[in-house]
Order: structure tokens, then sequence, then C-alpha cells
């Protein structure tokens, strides 16, 4: 039995292999439609948002687990684990993070709960960070220490398609969603200080915008960590996750690039097509 | 196309009644503006118009609050904007020159207002500046320079046509796209209309081929025409199944697909689904595994037809397309409050479907990796049809898929629940440990160990019940010897190598062999037995140790041991193929078989009170199982409150028993049927009187089939009269006289009425008709051993189907007398062997039942739906039914009497038009 284990809940968007391959046990959003309400990823995936959207639906709600969910999610790990640390997703976007710390004062202490600041894969740079020093035998506190010092080294970024989503999400305005379409404007956003922004905007054919939001991103590949990089898309056409994936191997070289699927918690917020390349800082 | 350049065009200039309000709010609040800054400046003239403008937009706004009609507010903000510009043009404006700004009204009025408004006002404000600029009155205002007097309105009437002229184009471009777009819908109704005929028309000459090709089967034919005819046969209902798969994605295409919500229980489309998959695996090498969660609620709501019909699709392409290793069923749930979530997943070890044709898999008519796939068949419209139809239950299908590893299909649709009790439960848990003896060797697919692995850990955590594997035997029997077990499961190839030791296993422990549903062996009969795919309902019949748990007694699981040729049985479920399968167990033991589809035309059926045993599904359409039994029990005759009714229910947990009897079933049969059950609940429930041994039926048997030196002994000169040749007669009856006479019965009680349409067709020289009597006599006929009859019968129906009808004219009269002698020879047989005739009765008008025009045309109803079913037995017992009513005191058999003949000869496309046009004529003289 091992001592201390990481979970993670489901928006670290990582696949089910990759979950397989590192033990990690998810605790999972909810996402409400008109007429039901489902489990991100193994009930309802980004796919079947864009498509929900396409045909007519007109609203979806994504819910973080609530404070009794994690009490039990928790009590099951505990039963495997003596003692768990848990990574969420950043506080200021979900309620996740402080439904994990309400629940996981019924723990006595058991339950370390870490608040990234980030979201999607962004998470996952974290969660990987943190098993691979549990395999390094470090102790509970020296893990939680690393990965705050990590908060400021994930760049977090995506380029949006168009702010169709993020209106529909309420962070922005109609107008912006207007200008936006109307002037083929792809946001790209950011994850700093726990908060998304917006930092940059790309216009034009979509392609070309997400080839440009990729140089951009690594323009400075001295100072990218080169141990293990993230495509997370939600909808892609394969053609332009090939090209991103030869372009990235181009410009920035990793051991691992890893390419992979947003949940539908983050696809309700960012819509189709949305690609993300998510490093690591030196 | 909706969303084309021309529909955003068009959006964004045809202005809506929000955007007008918007406009004259916004021209109020500058007009305001302005004319609060001509006060604060002292410009007097410019306050007060602006002032002026302000007010008439206000106004403007308030007036259409009420009335709310675009083209007022329109007209009233154009004539604002006229007052407004001619006071510059008079007034000279701020600077005199700034009524160049009027150039910018045609384009503006013009776009932003459509062109029905827009040209109008500015040809009337360019008349208006041309008579004030041209004449003299523009020396009344302000003094504008010859030059520009004479120059300025011929600018704007230049500036006006180049707009008209844009508009005229844009106009033109709307209406070549307006009839682009109607032309494509049009096409697509027509695609979709030529599919839907296509199929229907495809339906009548499919309807000829599985007809003959089942008269063929029933004649006397060598094996290899019998085999050839069998695949034609099968070719045919696959063929018939792409058909219905065009006719449903049409039906969904045009919205006319309605979902019906009914309470179900998951037992029963489990069992359904996975008598599918076992049949279309048939002999193929692979594992069905199916992983279930008992906890699942037992009654849920929802349109269970459809999800068994989307699990169906997934099942049958996860086995099309897997030559080795596993498929995998998986049903799951997730609760949320009263509502729950039903998972389900078909996983294959196949092909796998590469990236690119991920994304095009749901298309219509789209078959992805074509090449690959060349002797794969189908339509590659399931997949879209399984879609549409978990979108329109409000659900969602993901697949995951790695090329050359499998492919997952996963859908989840939201349910209500109406029972939360679990569908599968234990009666006692405490102290049940099981071994499971399982080759794991054998498995040479690793996915399959996993799968089998994480079953019997599903089944452990679920149920509560502790399993141990082990993969030798030595482990097993050491293991055993401990004492701890009370259960050993094993596989039936395990059981072939180590019978020894199993045996003696079997002596002290209760062991289960897992069989394979094709070829399954003779165990003991102490050693319980289960068909494979082993799952959590055949787990729990067997740890519940219910009646249904299959014994195996008899040495093959597909004899009887006793027949009953006169007992007659009625089976009643919704769905075919269950029908199918019961109807085939049965059909060793020589019964009469009835089959109807739902309870109310259960409790019809058993208004001839001669039904021995009725089979009833417990959970059917329409009225239920349950409910039938009941309305069947509250008839006033001791006949309704004695018949044997058995449950057949794939629903096999603790307490169902209990349940089944307390609401009037005698019993109950689990589904899936093992023989050795069925055997034991007809011995039980079946009148001895009726039931003949299998030693009686050898003697009997050795009486019939003797020599025919033996029987003439009994029947005199039996075996070969001039007319009929008994002993081949007796030969298609498989050697039972009993049942040689019984069908020369039939075949005789139906000659008055052959006689009568011969007669009455040739009088009226009705041909068509005629061809159909000749052709059903000739098969009938043979098979009772008249082969010179049947001869001439083929004769005829050949001489009809070429249109040489003299031969008719010539032969008729001498084709009936033999017909004549036929029968006197049938009648002769018949009662030198005790069996005495009795002529049909003649039906009287006051013999006639009196029905009501609901049931008629729910009769009606249901003979359409086994028209398109192909089902003749059903078509012939509604029609026949119908012909013994009567509606509003006039009697149907006159239009049901020929939609019976038209299934007897399998002639279903006619069969529904007869229908069809009976129906039509009813209700119009209602």
């Amino acid at each position: 039995m091992k001592k201390v284990w990481v979970t993670t809940d489901c928006t670290c968007d990582l696949s089910e292999t990759l979950l397989d391959k590192y033990d990690l046990k998810v605790v999972y959003f909810y996402i409400a439609t008109e007429h039901g309400y489902f489990k991100d990823l193994a009930e309802i995936t980004s796919t079947n948002i864009v498509e929900y959207f396409e045909q007519g639906g007109q609203q979806i709600h994504t819910t973080a687990p609530d404070a009794s969910e994690y009490i039990e999610f928790f009590t099951q790990m505990l039963q495997k684990y003596e003692e768990i640390i848990h990574i969420t997703i950043g506080s200021s976007v979900s309620l996740s993070y402080k439904s994990a710390i309400a629940a996981a004062k019924h723990f006595n202490n058991k339950v370390h709960v870490f608040d990234t600041g980030h979201l999607s894969t962004g998470i996952a740079h974290f969660v990987i960070k943190a098993i691979e020093l549990l395999e390094e035998n470090k102790s509970i506190d020296d893990i939680l220490a690393t990965l705050e010092d990590m908060k400021n080294k994930v760049s977090t970024s995506f380029i949006a398609y168009n702010a169709d989503y993020l209106y529909r999400a309420g962070k922005v305005s109609k107008l912006v969603k207007n200008v936006c379409s109307f002037f083929k404007i792809h946001p790209v956003l950011f994850m700093k200080n726990g908060d998304m922004k917006l930092k940059t905007i790309q216009i034009g054919n979509y392609d070309k915008s997400v080839l440009r939001y990729v140089r951009r991103e690594l323009k400075k590949p001295n100072k990218i960590k080169r141990n293990r990089l993230f495509i997370t898309y939600s909808t892609c056409p394969v053609k332009l996750l090939a090209k991103v994936n030869a372009l990235i191997k181009k410009l920035c070289p990793v051991e691992e690039l890893i390419e992979t699927k947003a949940s539908a918690t983050v696809t309700s917020n960012c819509g189709a097509n949305t690609i993300g390349i998510l490093f690591v800082e030196e | 196309m909706k969303n084309s350049l021309y529909s955003k065009i068009k959006q964004s200039i045809e202005l809506d009644m929000k955007t007008l309000i918007l406009c004259s709010l916004l021209i109020t609040v500058f007009a305001s503006i302005m004319c609060i800054l001509n006060i604060v400046t002292n410009h007097k003239s410019m306050a007060i118009i602006t002032g002026s403008m302000a007010l008439w937009y206000l106004l403007n706004i308030i007036v259409f609050c009420f009335y709310k009609k675009t083209s007022q507010l329109t007209i009233s903000m154009m004539a604002g904007v006229y007052i407004v510009m001619m006071y510059f043009v008079v007034s000279g404006g701020v600077e005199g020159f700034s009524i160049i700004w009027l150039l910018a009204v045609p384009p503006a009025v013009q776009f932003c207002f459509n062109s029905n408004y827009g040209i109008p006002f500015s040809l009337i404000l360019g008349f208006s500046l041309a008579i004030y600029l041209w004449t003299p009155l523009h020396q009344m205002g302000y003094h504008y320079s010859d030059t520009y007097t004479q120059r300025f309105p011929v600018v704007y009437f230049f500036v006006t046509f180049l707009c008209g002229v844009m508009q005229y184009r844009i106009s033109k471009y709307r209406k070549a796209q307006d009839t682009l777009i109607e032309n494509l819908e049009y096409t697509s109704r027509a695609k979709n209309d030529f599919l839907a005929n296509m199929s229907h028309e495809i339906r009548t000459p499919m309807n000829a081929i599985v007809g003959m090709c089942e008269l063929i089967l029933r004649d006397d034919v060598n094996e290899t025409v019998r085999e050839n005819c069998f695949n034609i046969q099968s070719s045919s209902r696959s063929l018939l199944s792409i058909i219905n798969d065009i006719l449903d994605f049409s039906k969904i295409e045009a919205g006319k697909i309605e979902l019906i919500e009914e309470t179900f229980n998951i037992a029963s489309t489990i069992n359904d689904v996975i008598n599918m998959a076992m049949t279309r695996k048939g002999e193929k090498n692979i594992e069905i595994i199916v992983r279930v969660d008992p906890t699942i609620p037992k009654g849920l709501i929802g349109d269970e037809l459809r999800i068994r019909q989307i699990i169906i699709n997934l099942l049958t392409n996860a086995i099309k397309f897997t030559q080795k290793g596993c498929v995998i069923l998986k049903i799951t749930q997730s609760r949320h409050g009263h509502n729950m979530n039903l998972n389900v997943s078909v996983k294959d070890t196949g092909i796998g479907i590469s990236e690119e044709n991920i994304e095009k898999l749901f298309t219509s008519f789209q078959r992805i990796d074509t090449k690959k796939n060349r002797s794969v068949e189908g339509t590659g419209l399931g997949l879209a049809i399984s879609k549409r139809l978990i979108t329109q239950m409000h659900g969602f299908i993901n697949v995951f898929s790695t090329y050359g590893e499998g492919s997952e299909f996963r859908f989840v649709i939201p349910l209500k629940i109406s029972d939360p009790e679990p569908f599968i439960q234990l009666e006692a848990t405490t102290g049940k440990n099981v071994a499971v003896y399982l080759d794991w060797k054998k498995y040479n697919h690793q996915q399959t160990q996993y799968q089998y692995n994480k079953l019997i850990h599903e089944l452990g955590e679920k149920l509560n019940v502790n399993f141990t594997i082990f993969d030798t035997v030595e482990a097993l029997e050491s293991a055993m010897a401990s004492g701890t077990y009370t259960h050993c499961f094993t596989a039936q190839d395990e059981y072939i190598k180590h019978s020894n030791a199993l045996s003696e296993i079997a002596e002290k422990y209760q062991l289960v062999v897992i069989q394979d549903r094709f070829q399954p062996i003779d165990l003991p009969g102490h050693i319980k037995s289960v068909f494979k795919p082993f799952y959590a309902l055949t787990f729990a019949a067997i740890m519940n140790n219910e009646k249904f748990v299959m014994d195996i007694h008899g040495p093959k699981i597909f004899t009887s041991r006793f027949i009953a040729p006169e007992a007659k049985i009625l089976v009643v479920d919704d769905n075919p193929t269950n029908l199918k399968v019961a109807v085939g167990l049965m059909k060793p033991y020589n019964m009469k078989i009835i089959t109807v589809s739902n309870g109310q035309a259960a409790i019809d059926a058993l208004q001839t009170k001669d039904f021995d045993i009725v089979f009833m599904d417990h959970m059917m359409p329409e009225m239920d199982g349950v409910e039938a039994t009941q309305m069947i029990r509250s008839l006033h005759d001791k006949y309704y409150q004695e018949v044997p009714i058995i449950a057949l229910t794939a629903n096999a947990v603790n307490g169902a028993r209990e349940m089944f009897l307390s609401t009037g079933f005698n019993d109950f049969l689990a589904k899936p049927i093992e023989v050795s059950v069925l055997d034991k609940m007809l011995r039980s429930w079946l009148p001895p009187k009726l039931l003949i041994t299998t030693s009686t039926v050898t003697k009997n048997e050795d009486k019939s089939t003797k020599s025919p030196e033996t029987a003439n002994s009994k029947t005199g000169n039996d075996t070969a009269n001039e007319f009929i040749n008994y002993e081949r007669g007796l030969k298609y009856a498989g050697g039972n006289q009993e049942i040689y006479c019984d069908i020369l019965k039939t075949y005789f009680a139906s000659s008055q009425q052959y006689n009568e349409s011969l007669i009455a067709h040739f009088d009226s020289q009705d041909w068509q008709n005629y061809t159909i009597k000749a052709h059903a006599l000739k098969s009938s006929s043979l098979s009772i051993g008249a082969e010179e009859f049947s001869e001439f019968a083929k004769k005829l129906e050949l001489a009809g189907k070429e249109g040489n009808y003299e031969v008719i004219l010539n032969e008729h009269n001498e084709f009936l007398k033999l017909y004549n002698k036929v029968m006197d020879a049938v009648q002769s047989y018949l009662l030198k062997n005790g069996y005495p005739l009795e002529q049909p009765p003649e039906t009287t008008e006051q013999d006639l039942q009196e029905i009501t025009i609901e049931q008629f045309t729910e009769k009606v109803a249901h003979i359409i739906d086994a028209c398109n079913n192909f089902d003749g037995d059903t078509i012939m017992k509604l029609a026949e039914e119908l012909c013994s009513c009567k509606l509003d005191h006039k009697a149907l058999s006159m239009y049901f009497t020929k939609v019976k003949e038209y299934a007897e000869d399998f002639e279903y496309e006619k069969a529904l038009e007869a229908t069809q046009n009976a129906e039509m004529k009813i209700k119009e003289a209602e």
C-alpha cells in the first residue's frame, strides 16, 4: 500500500490512458444540459458539447464537485492510501478548490489540497511533477513547496476560434463576441496569478492564426523545460493538429509531446477548435 | 447553406424592430445633445430644429411601443429624416456646402432599410432637391452658387442610380440564393422520398423471394437445393434489414420517428440484445463478454425498443469487424436524484478506426475504410441512425478507437426511474464462496483475459460474493478440499479436459458449467449448466437456486424426450426473435404453436379456449403480460381460471416467482429459455393425456413407419392409393401417423373452400387468383402424397403464370374431378384409421361476433404490422379472426378472406394492399 498518492479533478484533461499510466484517480465535474446531468469525461466529452450547441442546444452549466462528493471521493482514496495530495483547478475559475478544502477538514490533515491557479493540462504538469517527487520519496511539505514554486513557471494558454463560448460562459460581453466574429478575431487567453486573462489576439485565417500563436508561445525555447509539453484541444481537425505537432517538434523538441483532448468542462468555456500548448518554464 | 454569406448579409441589412427602436433612440439622444449645444452657443434656429427632431423621434418610439409596426416606424423615421434634410437644404445648414452630406442618404437608406423604402425615399428627396434648386424657389432660402444648384441634383441622382443598380444586383443575388436553397431542400426531400419509395418497392420482390424460398424449403428437395435456398432466404432477410435501416433513416430525417416512453426492465433488453448478438456471432471464434451493473433500477422509463435497436446496431458492428479476441458489452448507471443515466459501452478488439475516419463515422451513407472492409456488408446507416436516436433521447455518443487495436462506442441516455429496486438481487450472499476454474491460456487475446477477470471481480463486488479464480485444476482441487467453497464455476472446455476431477468436485459441491450455446455437451443431472455469455443475470439465477436454472438431464440439448402433437400452445412476446427462439425450441415436441405479439392479441386468441398452455412475456408494449393475465383470469369461465399461463421473463431475480404467482401466472420461465427447463415446464403443465413419451413415440413410429407390407395388414391397401402415395405423405410427416392424419384432416377441412374458390375464380375468369389457388394446392397436395394431383396443379399454375389460359379452360373440370377423387381418398384413409371427419361448419350471420371500430382498427394495424414483417402466421390468424367477425352487422369475411389467401401464398405486399383497401372501404362506410 502506497503511503501517499496524488489525486486531481477531471479538468486536468489527461486521457484515460495517461490516468492509468500514472494510476491517477480523478473527481468528476458535471455538465447540466436542458435535459440531463452528465459526468464529465465519463459520460460527456468536448465533441458532445460542440455538437450540442451546433444542434441548437441553448445552455450548459458546469458544476464542480461539492464537498459531499469530495468527502466520498477522499474516503475511497484513503482506503488505499494513508495521505493524499489533491491538486485542483484554479480557485478563481472554479469552486472545486473550496469544496475540496471543506471536505479535507473531515480527514485530520490526511488530505492536502493544492490550488494550482491553472486549468486543463496546466494542472497535469503539477500532478505529474507531484508524482515524480513522490517517487523520489520527497516529503509532502517539500512537494507542496515545489508545486508552489511551479505556479509562475507553468504556462497555460490557448487560442479560441472565437469568443462565442466565452460569451456563453459570461466571460466576455456580447459586443466583444460580435466584434470577434465579424473581424475573425481569435482571442489568446492565458492564466496569470490564478486568473484567466486575454494575452493577445490573432486575426484572420484560423489555421495560420494557430500556427502564429504556437510560434509566439515558443519564441524562447531555451526557457522551456524540454521534458514534457501538452497540446490540448477541444475539437480540432486532424490536419491542423498534425501541423501544430510538426511545428512544435521543429521549434522546441521535447521528450514527451502529448496530445490530449480537453474535458467537456473546459470546452464549454472555450468552445470548438480551441487549441492550447501548455508547458513549464525553466 | 443557411449560414451562408447571403444569410449574413441579409441579417445585417434588414433591420428588425429592436434595431429600429435603437436607431430612433440614438437619433433622439444625438438630436437632444445637439439641441442643448445649440442653445448654449445661441444658435436658436438650429436649437429649434434639433429639438424638434428629438421630439419627433421620441414620439415615434412611444407610438411604436403601442402599435409595434415596423413599416410605420420606418416611414415615420424617413419622414423625419426628409424634413430635416430639406430644412438643411433650405436654410443652408451650418455651412452651405454641408448639404454635400446628402449624397450619403441614398446608400444609407437603401442599405440600412430595404430597397422598397430606400429607393422611393432617395428619389423623393432627389426630386425635392431638383425642384427646389432648379426653380426660383431656391431664392427663398440660402443662396447657393449657380454651379452648385445646377450640378448637385444631377450628382445626387447619379449616386441614387448607382445605389439602385447595386441594390438590384444584390436582390438578384438574393433571389438566386433563395432558389438555390429551395432547390437543395427539394433535392434533399426528393432523395429521402426516393429512398423511402425505393425501399418500399424493393420489399415487393423481396417478398416473392422470401416466399418462394419458403415454398421450396417445404418441398421435398435435395440437400444442396435446400442449402442454397436457405442461403437465399437468409440473404434476403439481411437485405430486408438493410431496407428497414433505410426506411428508418428516412423517417428520422423527416422527423417522423416519435419516441415512446414506457416503463421497461433492462433485464429484458439485455437478454434480447444478447440473443441477437449470439446469433450474429454464430461460429465466429470471438468471446462476447457482458458486464452489467446489477444495481441498475428494476423499472426504467424510456423508449426501450429504440435503446435495444441502438445496442444491437453497435454490437452488430463490433461483431462484424472483430475477427479475434472479444466484444464487450458493458451497461452501467449513474444516479442523479430521481433520474439516472444509462451508460452503455460496446468495445471490441477489432480493426479499429483511424482518426480521420472517426470524424466521418456518424455520417449517413458513409462507409469508412472501404478497401479494408470490402467483405463486410452494410449500408453505413447503423451508426447514423443510432446517433440520431441517441440525440433525440437527449443523450450523447462517443467513440474511442486505436487503429488496428479496437474501438469502443459509448453512449449515455438520461432516463427516469419508476422502480428503484436493483434489477438483480441475490437471496442470501452470506457464506457464498465461489471458486472459478478458468484456463487462461486458452484465451490468447489479452483483452479477453482482462475482461473476464474484470467481470468476475465486478460480480463479486456488486453482488457481495467472494470469488477466487484458479487457473489450474490442481490448485482448484486443493482449494475445494479445504471446504470453504460453496460453488464451483468452470467452462465447457475445462470440464471436458478435466471431467474426472471436476466430476469429483461436483459430488461434494455445486458445479456449474458454462456451455457453448451452439455445441453444448451432455452433463450428469447434478451438474448445473448455463449458456455463454455468463453474466450477472445468469449468475444470480444460479445463486438464487431458482427453478429456471438449467439442469441438463437429457442426452442432447435440442432433443425432447416426449412429444405432444395434440397440445396447443400460445406464445406471447413482442420480440419476433424471442418468438422464433421459443417456437424453435418447442418444435421437437410437435405441438401446435400459435404466436402473438401482445397481451390483447393473446386475450383474443384465447377466445377459442383451446390452448393448453400460454407462455406470456411479462413486458410488452400496449398491454403487458401481467395486465393480460389479470384480464384473462377475470373472464367468467372456468377455462380462463385454469389455463396455465407461464411468464416468460429475463428478470431472474429474487422474489420474481412470488410476484408472478401473485399476479395470476402459474409459473415462470427465464429467458434465455433452456430446453431442460422448458421440458420440465411442459411436463408439469400439459395434461398428462397429451404427453407421448419418447418410448411411446418410438412405438408409434414403429407402427406408423413400418414397412408397407406391415402397414397393409392394418389399413388394407393404404400405402399406395391411385391418387395418394401415403408412404410418401407419411415420410413428409416425419413418419408419425398421427401427425400425418392431422395434416390430412387440415387438408380435408380446407377442401371445400378451395373447391369453391377455384370455381368462383374460373367463372369470373380471375386467372391470377386461380393461379394462386393452383399454386397453393400444388404444395399442400404434395405434402400429403397426392403427387399426381400436385403435378396437375403445377401444370395449371404454370399455365396461369404464362397466360396460357386455354389450358385452364380445357382442363379445369378434369382438375376438379381429380381433386374430388383425392378428397375421397383422404376421407377413406382417415376413416379407416379411426379419424372421423367433421365437415367444416358453415358460418352463419348469427355466429359472427360483433366488434367495435376500435377493435377493428387495432386488428388491422396488427395485420399491417405483420405484413411489413412478413409474418404470415400472424396475418393468417388475425385475418381468420376478422373473418369470423362483423362490424355494424356487416360480415368482414368478404374483405379478409382475400387477405388470408394472400398470406397463405406468401403474397405479403398484396395482403397489405388488400388490408389497407378493406380498412379504407369499411371506414368510408362508417
